[in-house]
């Protein structure tokens, strides 16, 4: 399996951190695990890994429900961002929401390429590593 | 008297019986008049007009026309009456009616509205506890995978260690997570049917008694210059209003200086502007000004509380009819700015 140079994290649940930062280690598919606690932290950390202070990640584990900036309100932001950047990396939907106005909202965004649930499980991990990386 | 009793005049003139009487009588008084003056024409009257009258019956019979004419329309006009007053009761009625229908559609609309209302908060309440209870269950499955991965690793002592702490505050968090919505399902909004005359500065001292021990506890001191401060409300819908706001004020404390509530009251026009300022940390409300007042919604990470206290302190101060607004800068302070009705309004 192919190893990223990172995956970051947009989730406001520590224990939900933890537990997918531990997973992605034991999995070895990230050199690093960039944690940001809410779409606003995200969209800064991609500011500074733009300007070559962090590392663009490759994939992106997005969770909807968050304080200060939600899923949703990322993305919207995300798909501003100038293109460049954007290419290479894969933004998959990590939630608990079931609501079906949720489900479909996130299909409505081009850039949303899977949409899990919660918790994130190995082999659903390495299934999605197997088909885009 | 006839200028002093005008009223009277009118009523009279409008009634159709005296109408109809006076214009029987009149016309009536055409026949004697007529029939005399015919008479004096064809035959000559030498005698003078009463004595003529005298001697012809025929005239004495005419002269009765006035009379049977009158009465006849007397009781012509009172029919016209009868009929007049029994339709305009039946438009009374029918508009009575219309009213009574008008009010109770008006009725309910406003149900209507209320309902969908609690509807859409319902509907945000089932996708707020869905989610604020799956987070420790899907956290606890995901530690307890995790522990079943490292339970054989010697290495992972300390590993293993964090998990079952984590396990725990889990376990926490979905028990206070039950707690938290069971207490807003029972969530009521204020009855504000009873308004009365309430003076702020009664309501604001209850408050900074029941929240004494918060307000101790975090050397906060609140000052108050309440000029005009009376106001058409109830003291439980202002209680609720103050609670919260004060209750936020120092909850929301930048940690760096101690917190300061500052609360002024002034008459604006017929309402009364109560300014709530304090030093916390502020809002952002170039990113937050929509949410800020959503039901279920917190702005800060971490932060306690279930997302209810300004949507409650919102909703409470628009039944009052009232409104609030809000002013912030970060790093500096708050201040809400809550418009009440001062007086009962006619």
């Amino acid at each position: 399996m192919k190893t990223l140079d990172c995956i970051l994290l947009i989730e406001d649940d520590d224990t939900t951190n933890f537990y997918n930062q531990f997973l992605i280690e034991k999995m070895g598919i990230a050199k690093e695990v960039a944690v940001t606690l809410n779409g606003q932290d995200a969209l800064d950390y991609l500011e500074r890994a733009g300007r070559g202070e962090a590392v663009t990640p490759e994939l992106i584990l997005l969770d909807i429900n968050m304080p200060v900036m939600n899923g949703f309100e990322f993305i919207e932001a995300y798909e501003q961002l100038p293109n460049d950047n954007k290419s290479k990396i894969l933004v998959v939907m990590l939630t608990t929401s079931l609501h079906p106005d949720d489900i479909a909202r996130a299909k409505a965004h081009p850039s949303i390429k899977e949409y899990f649930y919660k918790p994130l499980l190995k082999d659903k991990l390495g299934d999605l590593m197997e088909k885009y990386f | 008297v006839v200028f002093a009793n005008g009223n009277l005049v009118l009523n009279i003139l409008h009634s159709n019986k005296v109408k109809f009487l006076v214009l029987g009588v009149g016309f009536g008084l055409l026949f004697p008049v007529l029939g005399s003056t015919l008479v004096c024409v064809q035959e000559g009257c030498p005698d003078g007009l009463l004595s003529m009258h005298q001697k012809s019956s025929l005239l004495q019979i005419i002269d009765l026309a006035p009379f049977v004419l009158g009465v006849f329309s007397y009781f012509l006009g009172l029919n016209v009456d009868r009929r007049l007053t029994s339709e305009h009761l039946a438009q009374e009625a029918i508009r009575q009616k219309a009213d009574l229908q008008l009010g109770l559609a008006k009725k309910l609309q406003i149900q209507n509205d209320e309902l969908r209302e609690l509807n859409a908060t319902m509907e945000a309440l089932v996708y707020t506890a869905s989610h604020d209870l799956k987070t420790p269950v899907i956290n606890f499955a995901s530690l307890l995978a995790m522990l079943q991965m490292v339970q054989d690793d010697p290495e992972a002592v300390g590993k293993r260690a964090e998990i079952l702490e984590r396990m725990d505050l889990s376990i926490q968090r979905f028990r206070s997570t039950i707690d938290d919505l069971l207490e807003v399902t029972h969530l009521e909004l204020p009855q504000v049917a009873d308004k009365e005359p309430i003076l702020i500065a009664n309501v604001i001292e209850e408050v900074l008694l029941s929240s004494k021990e918060l307000i101790e506890s975090q050397n906060a001191t609140v000052r108050l210059d309440l000029g005009q401060d009376g106001v058409y409300a109830t003291s439980s819908a202002l209680s609720v209003i103050f609670q919260n706001l004060i209750v936020n004020a120092i909850q929301y404390r930048d940690p760096n200086r101690l917190p300061e509530i500052h609360i002024v009251s002034r008459q604006v026009g017929e309402m009364v502007e109560v300014k709530l300022t304090d030093n916390g940390r502020g809002i952002d409300l170039e990113k937050n000004s929509a949410k800020l007042f959503k039901i279920f919604t917190r702005l800060q990470h971490k932060a306690a509380g279930t997302g209810i206290g300004l949507y409650l302190v919102k909703r409470t101060v628009e039944k009052l009819g009232g409104n609030i607004t809000v002013e912030s800068q970060l790093g500096v302070g708050t201040t809400f700015v809550i418009l009440l009705p001062q007086t009962k309004p006619l």
